[in-house]
């Protein structure tokens, strides 16, 4: 494990137990504040500046947590949590941020091309949280917008739902995305058997 | 009908007389000593109206120093603004919130969108008003991402023959208003973390002063003074710190004893929370030029939990009075201690003059957002007057030993728990739409909010380049029901609401006050209006594309008549306040001038002109 991954280990064990308590109701308790994302961890979190590697991946990628209530759960948490709630708004139906119902999505309304939005940032304005939030969580906060009603079935690329071409299929595939996809595709799996 | 004629003979002879005249308007306006002086039943208030210019011009946003945002042009009077007519219209097609007014200077006009920034220079000696020249900037996206309340931007400034404005990623551009190409570009940080700019800058001297925006995302509140000449860096002063970054020296003077120890700007927050602490500087500059003082506002604390940051937040919520040279503050006041409920305190500061108990007085006043209309000394920052001007319930006075509010325990946020009926709400009893001032009633006017709120507060974790939050709120009109908005008239030194006009949709337009006694506003459902300065009577409606939200200004056209000009556009937090409500207008932004009868270079009696083809700026076809 390298020492990043190990930093992101700890960090995303710090987030699970550091959401805030939007979600569920909690009422105010003394243990408020631990449950708060620690400043001085949160802080190392270089958000905002641009994505290290893009992941880009195919829009006929299904969410491995699809259909999953707890995943959902999860994804409301750490919407909340990640401060995501603030710019799309309370019920994600858009504030600094566009709304995430859907239909207009910008980049893509399919399951991995709201991952691709999450992980990789967008330009006016969306943080690439690749490299900061492992997979899995990214893939369960794309199962809560999933949640909300507004997203596309996989086989549904954005152009194609909304009338324009569709993307080739014959055509070669940019270099490297077969195998960007296949190893993305073994990790998930990985970290989904590692779970059970 | 006779005279109607006369008129549009004398606009044909303008007209045909333009190319030799362009310099001609000065001559023609009354002097505005004549047109500024107090009438009978004013208030008793004045203005100096300094820098004194040419008063068919409008340089900079409130127009003055003092932001009175007053003009002595008279043409357009109670007894002939129902005649008012579009003269001509400029679309520039950006569907950002519009909160600017154009410049007018010599024969041209000057504006700046939202963003992308894009700059016009039009022609007002030509039909149409055609572009003389455009500059566009390419801000950095990502700031529209950063920006809290819309990729607004509140105007330009011009100074010495530049055109300076903010750009949204933090960037202030002066531009040679001759040519349109820049003079220099300074970038005042990062928008990857969250800061943005959207006030206008205000120039003193060789000083252009430009604070930041991002008060929700942990941004730390900062004015910055640039060289006009060389867009250098001078010196910058923090909202929150210690003194050292506040500029809190020997000469800074505490109007009350609460706000005299050392380093309060630290010391009033929890460990290093200062450093995320908001404290922006996104509103209005004004300045004294007799006293040397510009006098700034400050943005709500950050975060917008206040469960998280125990202590008065200091220098948050505030006004600071500050020599433009070395930025040193002379004095400071907070309007809203430990600020719950986003009451930022950026809303204009109007310089006026009064006799007081006998006494000549230099007072400053400030329709806070949190429902208090102050009028302070503005020598030294301590209160003469503190009333709700529209509906208050989070505190029930202002107590006048210590200058601080009187808190009402049950309208304090909470984590977690839902407190209810909160007003005025978090954009408070009136945002940074500035009101306008008269010298000749004395009183001020402002576009007023009746919005109260539902908070839930929820604790949250500060990460880079994200909203550091917690406020979950929801609006509701307060106790004028169904009426989200009114348009008032204020008497600053006696601390008392004159008149008013009730609007249905919140109004959040800035005010144009005219040596015509009357006065002018917009409603976020796209009406604008013009009113009897002293009845409060409206005169004149015409409903405009959008929403109303920018600021209303008038100026005399090289045809030496007087147009008022506004940007229909709505956006901004209107949008997000309102815009759910049904009948809320679509964005789109067009300025409009309108002029008696619709009158211009371009136009007789709404008819296009013929002038042949090859005119300037367009074609035209001869009706037959």
């Amino acid at each position: 494990m390298t020492r990043t991954a190990l930093r992101l280990t700890i960090l995303a064990a710090g987030l699970a137990l550091g959401a805030c308590g939007r979600m569920r109701g909690d009422s105010t308790t003394t243990t408020e504040a631990a449950r708060v994302p620690a400043e001085q961890t949160l802080d190392q979190i270089p958000l905002g500046a641009p994505p290290g590697q893009p992941v880009s991946l195919a829009a006929t990628i299904a969410n491995p947590f699809e259909g999953d209530a707890a995943a959902v759960q999860e994804g409301k948490r750490l919407f909340g949590a990640m401060n995501c709630v603030y710019c799309h708004g309370a019920q994600a139906s858009g504030l600094m941020g566009p709304s995430l119902e859907g239909p207009g999505w910008r980049y893509g309304g399919a399951p991995a091309e709201i991952y691709n939005s999450i992980h990789d940032g967008r330009p006016k304005g969306m943080p690439a949280w690749g490299g900061r939030l492992p997979p899995d969580q990214i893939w369960k906060l794309v199962a809560y917008v999933e949640s909300l009603g507004g997203a596309m079935a996989p086989a549904t690329p954005q152009m194609a739902a909304l009338g324009g071409p569709k993307p080739s299929t014959t055509g070669p595939e940019p270099a490297g995305q077969a195998q960007d996809d296949t190893a993305h595709a073994a990790l998930i799996a990985a970290q989904q058997q590692a779970r059970r | 009908m006779a005279r109607h004629r006369l008129t549009l003979l004398a606009a044909v002879a303008t007209v045909s007389a333009l190319g030799l005249s362009g310099c001609s308007r000065d001559q023609k306006a009354t002097p505005p000593a004549a047109n500024a002086a107090p009438l009978p039943g004013s208030s008793g208030a004045t203005a100096d109206l300094a820098p004194n210019d040419p008063p068919g011009e409008w340089r900079r946003q409130a127009r003055d120093y003092a932001n009175t945002r007053f003009s002595p042009l008279n043409q357009v009077t109670a007894a002939n603004v129902a005649r008012l007519k579009v003269a001509w219209s400029f679309s520039d097609g950006i569907a950002y919130g519009h909160e600017a007014a154009p410049l007018v200077v010599g024969d041209t006009m000057y504006l700046v969108t939202p963003y992308p920034n894009i700059a016009y220079a039009l022609d007002l000696t030509k039909p149409g008003a055609p572009i003389k020249w455009t500059y566009e900037p390419h801000p950095a996206p990502i700031a529209v991402g950063k920006a809290c309340c819309d990729a607004v931007n509140r105007g330009p400034t011009y100074a010495d023959g530049k055109l300076v404005f903010s750009l949204l990623d933090d960037e202030v551009v002066a531009l040679d208003a001759k040519t349109g190409k820049p003079a220099w570009r300074t970038k005042l940080g990062e928008p990857a973390s969250g800061v943005t700019m959207t006030m206008s800058p205000f120039v003193v001297g060789n000083v252009v002063l430009a604070g930041n925006s991002g008060g929700e995302m942990g941004v730390r509140g900062q004015l910055t003074a640039l060289d006009l000449a060389t867009g250098k860096e001078l010196w910058r002063a923090y909202s929150t710190g210690p003194d050292a970054d506040v500029k809190i020296g020997p000469g800074f003077r505490a109007p009350y004893a609460w706000l005299g120890a050392k380093d309060l700007g630290a010391t009033s927050w929890p460990a290093d929370g200062w450093k995320h602490g908001g404290g922006t500087v996104w509103g209005w500059i004004s300045y004294d030029p007799a006293l040397n003082l510009i006098y700034q506002g400050t943005s709500n604390p950050g975060p917008r939990v206040p469960a998280q940051r125990p202590g008065d937040n200091l220098w948050t919520s505030a006004v600071f009075a500050r020599d433009p040279k070395s930025g040193d503050a002379r004095w400071a006041f907070q309007f809203t201690p430990h600020d719950q409920w986003d009451y930022d305190g950026v809303n204009e500061n109007i310089l006026i003059d009064a006799q007081v108990q006998g006494q000549a007085r230099k007072l400053l006043v400030h329709l806070d957002r949190n429902g208090f209309g102050y009028t302070l000394d503005r020598a030294t920052g301590r209160i003469l007057v503190a009333n709700p001007y529209s509906t208050v319930n989070w505190a029930s006075r202002i107590d006048p030993a210590t200058g601080r509010p009187v808190v009402e325990t049950g309208k304090e946020a909470k984590v977690e728990e839902q407190v209810k009926d909160i007003c005025p709400t978090h954009i408070g009893s009136k945002d940074w739409n500035p009101a306008a001032f008269s010298p000749r009633t004395g009183l001020v006017y402002a576009t007023t909010f009746n919005i109260c709120m539902d908070l839930t507060d929820h604790k949250v974790g500060y990460i880079p380049g994200t909203p550091y939050d917690g406020m979950d709120l929801t609006t509701h009109a307060g106790a004028q029901k169904p009426n989200w908005g009114a348009f008032i008239a204020w008497n600053p030194l006696t601390g008392q609401r004159v008149w008013e006009v009730p609007e249905t949709f919140m109004t959040m337009s800035g005010v144009l006050a005219t040596g015509g006694d009357v006065v002018f506003y917009g409603t976020t459902d796209g009406w604008f209006r013009a009113v009897d300065a002293r009845s409060g009577k409206v005169l004149w409606s015409q409903k405009l594309s959008s929403g109303v939200m920018s600021q209303p200004m008038t100026y005399l056209g090289p045809d030496g008549r007087q147009y008022v000009a506004v940007y229909a556009g709505v956006g901004g937090v209107a949008s997000q306040v309102m815009g759910q409500k049904n009948g809320f207008p679509p964005r789109g932004g067009t300025l409009y001038v309108f002029s008696i009868d619709g009158l211009s270079p371009s136009s007789a009696g709404g008819l296009l002109t013929t002038q042949g083809a090859g005119a300037p700026g367009g074609h035209y076809d001869t009706p037959d």
